[in-house]
């Protein structure tokens, strides 16, 4: 019992891991997808490389939002700089704060992905309808975004 | 391993689709003042330099490659190609009785070599045919030599392609691709059920001929098929496929039209599928339709036949 009490750091590193690892999987597994059915397009027609970018990039993001967690976990229990003296309360509110990005991250990444690679083919076919592909693939973005916004609101109150 | 994904191979149909012609561009072939403006017209959509058979045939040669090259697994597409080397091993066959060299009558794409074929069946060792062919190679060449009947081998080599494409289906866990295999493969079943009928063939031959197809069962056919082409019709009309019994009524080529566009009208769905084989699918069988219907609309200019006529032929296109 004496030992799990001084677990806090051990439970908020966990956090920072899920936080990053989680989404970067899902994010690669995204974009990943999207490149590959990107590049069958560029094959035959460079000229839409630009018009593809965006949508290679949207399942991008969730990593992003991951490691912004992360970092802000990493800051709070002073592992940067500073006090890193967290009780094991506090460790577990941080790895419990990291999860809503860790899963919401992992998940629309890959779900985007998947709304990325039919966009591909619209702007293959009808490539003046781009921003349409754009559009549905930046809907699944909005899920990721409510994860990040929660997990961002837990961390900075938990020390408070 | 290939290191292939369907999401490359999707994005990669889409693009090459927008290149299928449309039926303003049948329109303006029908429309050619001459058979050699509508060829004009046909090279400078990209169909390779050869003479007209040429052109078309290399055509399909070209998207069997492709498909190869993109695909995560080309054999799933073997039912859709095979027709072709059990059309060569009938050429092979038949050419080792007549003499008559069988390469002009070979048939591409195939997935087998034509010339392992040929090299089996002209050395009678069809142990050096691939193991798909050779009892069906073996059955046939005794056949012949006994009967020296060139349509009954035909038709055995056919219940053989029918069940090579059956098994194939069951292999495959994709439901649009195993459905369409298995609607092919009745089509065909009735097709040649349609003809026997038709010419009036006696049950040794019925037997031959039909296979258990998953709609229509061997002994329904030939049951319905010794009764006579009315009650065979009425047969056909109680089926999924009563369409294809009006279709028969008005000629055999109407028929076989409705057969092709039944096929073709179902891989209409496979335009909302992003990733998985169907769009390749439908890639792969709208382009043999093209094809088709280029063929068609070449010999109809060639023959200055009527414009009305030509396009009631023409089967359904990729819109």
């Amino acid at each position: 019992m004496e030992f799990f009490m001084t677990m806090g750091q051990f439970f908020a590193i966990l956090g920072v891991a899920l936080a990053v690892v989680l989404p970067c999987i899902g994010s690669s597994i995204g974009v990943g997808k999207t490149s590959e059915a990107a590049a069958a397009v560029v094959i035959d027609d460079p000229g839409k490389f630009s018009k593809l970018l965006i949508l290679q990039l949207l399942p991008g993001t969730q990593g992003l939002y991951g490691l912004v967690i992360g970092v802000m976990i990493m800051l709070n229990i002073g592992i940067l700089g500073g006090n890193s003296n967290i009780s094991t309360i506090e460790g577990l509110s941080f790895l419990l704060a990291s999860l809503p990005i860790a899963f919401g991250g992992w998940l629309s990444a890959i779900y985007q992905g998947n709304v990325a690679v039919s966009g591909v083919s619209i702007v293959a076919k009808k490539p003046n309808e781009s921003s349409k592909a754009v559009i549905s693939a930046t809907l699944v973005e909005f899920y990721a975004l409510l994860s990040f916004i929660s997990s961002f609101l837990l961390v900075i109150n938990i020390l408070k | 391993m290939k290191q292939k994904s369907y999401a490359f191979a999707v994005a990669s149909v889409r693009t090459n689709e927008i290149k299928l012609l449309s039926f303003a561009d049948m329109e303006q072939l029908l429309m050619a003042k001459s058979y050699e403006d509508a060829l004009t017209s046909l090279k400078a959509r990209g169909f390779s330099e050869n003479d007209e058979g040429g052109l078309l045939k290399d055509e399909m040669g070209k998207v069997w490659e492709y498909i190869k090259e993109i695909a995560p697994d080309e054999t799933i597409f073997y039912p859709f190609i095979i027709k072709n080397d059990f059309h060569n091993l009938k050429a092979c066959i038949k050419s080792s009785v007549t003499k008559i060299e069988p390469e002009k009558y070979f048939l591409s794409p195939s997935v087998f070599d034509p010339f392992k074929i040929k090299e089996g069946v002209q050395n009678k060792n069809f142990d050096l045919l691939p193991k798909e062919l050779q009892e069906c190679a073996h059955e046939a060449y005794d056949l012949l030599i006994r009967t020296m009947d060139g349509q009954l081998v035909d038709v055995l080599i056919d219940s053989y392609m029918l069940c090579f494409m059956l098994n194939k289906a069951n292999e495959i866990e994709n439901d649009f691709v195993k459905s369409l295999i298995f609607d092919i493969c009745d089509l065909t079943n009735l097709k040649i059920a349609l003809r026997c009928t038709k010419l009036g063939k006696n049950m040794d031959f019925l037997n031959r001929a039909l296979i258990d197809s998953p709609t229509f069962t061997k002994e329904e056919l030939i049951k319905n098929s010794l009764a006579g082409l009315s009650q065979f019709l009425s047969y056909i009309r109680e089926s999924k496929f009563s369409g294809a019994a009006q279709a028969f009524e008005v000629s055999m080529s109407n028929f076989e039209k409705w057969c092709d566009n039944y096929c073709l009208e179902k891989l209409e769905a496979a335009k909302f599928i992003f990733m998985g084989p169907e769009p390749i699918v439908a890639y792969l069988l709208y382009k043999e339709a093209e094809i088709k219907n280029l063929r068609i609309v070449l010999s109809g200019v060639q023959n200055k036949l009527d414009p009305d006529a030509i396009r009631e032929k023409l089967r359904r296109l990729y819109v």
